[in-house]
């Protein structure tokens, strides 16, 4: 089976019966940058690249898998755990949730190009790092779009474009498809028909995040041939 | 999904016989034999002398029931198989569980009472057999039915069908979704859903009520964002 096919049909395991070291990534150095956290505590996250701030932020949210060190500092010097990243993301009050990054992050990091849905990308980015001192990490949340209103239960939020190097946020063109994030129960006929007027024409796939699983599904109107 | 045949050249059998033309030929049959169906619980027994018995056949209507005997066939024909020859084709006769003749009414209230959900189940029955496509029990799949293009004989199913109702929803937490989507893309078949526009106060609709309502057809597919970039690459 391929690689892929693993990490979409089955849950990943370590071996423990097998001796192997775990191999440490680390972040390079090149910069850093600071955001508040609500407001009452400091963060120092150290980074690679050149990232604009709204990938940095879902980025962010990759490394806490993927790298094995990523430093982070409250006012205090104090180094935060992943629990206390993790909890502070979870804990939803602050308008964001672990399911909108799950699904980003399984779409980013297999090259699709994620924007907000109905927000415009020359206002999506931002560079200047005098803008984002003193943002607080949910307010880059909301400027991704992705600000979590709990009681909405369908909701579009991301458009998306197949992998392409020569992509221009200038001029996007029409996303493939626009992908909306379903909780609770699933939705009814009625519901995908309210959704398919909101996307405006554009295809629409359903995204459901439980647990560790991702799925996205289709949900296509169709008309069976009349055959002779 | 393309259609995937059986075997070599079944593609030009299923287009040299169109199956509109055999089911008129069955009707013809049907009514030449002028033999009815006996009603027995919501299905019915038909005795067929063997060119209506290979007419059946052809089109997958019923269950044949081998017996010792050599020049006729015994047919168990479905709730829907039974008022679909019965009503829409109208072709066969049915004697009700007294032996006497029973009209399209008292046929419907009596399949009503039977199989539940009946109205339903062969609103979408009688969609997929009008457009000429083959319907046939889907149960072993999770399903209502599975649907063929042609005989099943010649060409897989491409469809496990499901259908719906404000009454009757299904679907209605995402195990099932994964469970029913899963199990029809494991045989290779589209999960299509049959959404039938009833008026949701309505639980027992009658005849010329159900003729009036629509049907919505939608696919369900997963969606696996790594096979589409694999096939993304490839086209590039």
């Amino acid at each position: 089976m391929n690689s892929w096919e693993n990490e979409e049909e089955e849950e990943q395991h370590q071996n423990p019966f097998l001796n192997t070291t775990k191999e440490m990534r680390f972040l390079k150095l090149v910069g850093t940058k600071t955001w508040e956290w609500e407001r009452s505590w400091k963060r120092r996250v150290e980074f690679g690249g050149t990232l604009e701030s709204s990938e940095m932020v879902a980025d962010f949210t990759v490394s806490l898998r993927k790298f094995s060190l990523l430093v982070m500092d409250g006012p205090d010097g104090k180094v935060l755990t992943l629990s206390d990243i993790h909890s502070k993301v979870a804990e939803k009050k602050n308008g964001c949730s672990w399911e909108y990054f799950k699904a980003y992050r399984r779409l980013k990091c297999l090259g699709y190009i994620v924007g907000r849905h109905d927000v415009a990308w020359s206002s999506k980015s931002s560079s200047n790092s005098n803008q984002e001192d003193g943002k607080t990490i949910m307010d880059c949340f909301k400027d991704m779009g992705i600000s979590d209103d709990m009681k909405v239960k369908k909701k579009l939020v991301f458009d998306m474009y197949l992998p392409d190097s020569r992509f221009k946020k200038t001029c996007p063109g029409m996303p493939v498809f626009v992908l909306c994030l379903i909780r609770g129960s699933p939705p009814s006929k009625e519901e995908i028909e309210k959704l398919e007027e909101e996307s405006n024409g554009v295809p629409l796939k359903l995204c459901h995040v439980d647990n560790w699983l991702v799925s996205f599904f289709s949900f296509d109107k169709v008309e069976l041939p009349h055959l002779p | 999904m393309e259609p995937r045949w059986k075997g070599k050249g079944f593609a030009d059998i299923a287009n040299d016989n169109p199956m509109s033309e055999i089911i008129k030929r069955l009707q013809i049959s049907f009514i030449q034999s002028k033999e009815p169906a006996q009603l027995s619980g919501c299905e019915s027994l038909f005795e067929a002398g063997l060119d209506l018995a290979d007419l059946l056949g052809r089109t997958c209507f019923g269950q044949p029931i081998t017996t010792s005997s050599k020049d006729k066939q015994w047919f168990q024909f479905g709730p829907e198989e039974t008022f679909y020859l019965s009503y829409i084709l109208k072709c066969l006769k049915i004697l009700g569980e007294d032996g006497q003749d029973i009209n399209f009414e008292n046929l419907w209230d009596h399949m009503k009472l039977k199989r539940e959900n009946f109205p339903f189940l062969f609103k979408a029955y009688s969609h997929l057999r009008s457009k000429n496509w083959i319907v046939r029990p889907g149960l072993q799949y999770g399903v209502d039915y599975v649907a063929y293009r042609h005989h099943p004989a010649l060409v897989h199913s491409e469809y496990s069908v499901l259908v719906v109702t404000k009454n009757h929803p299904r679907l209605k937490v995402w195990s099932d979704w994964q469970s029913v989507v899963r199990v029809t893309g494991g045989v290779a078949k589209n999960l299509l859903v049959l959404s039938i526009d009833a008026n949701h106060h309505d639980m027992n609709p009658s005849l010329q009520y159900l003729d009036k309502c629509t049907i919505d057809e939608r696919l369900i597919t997963r969606w696996v964002p790594e096979h589409s970039r694999a096939e993304n690459n490839r086209q590039k």
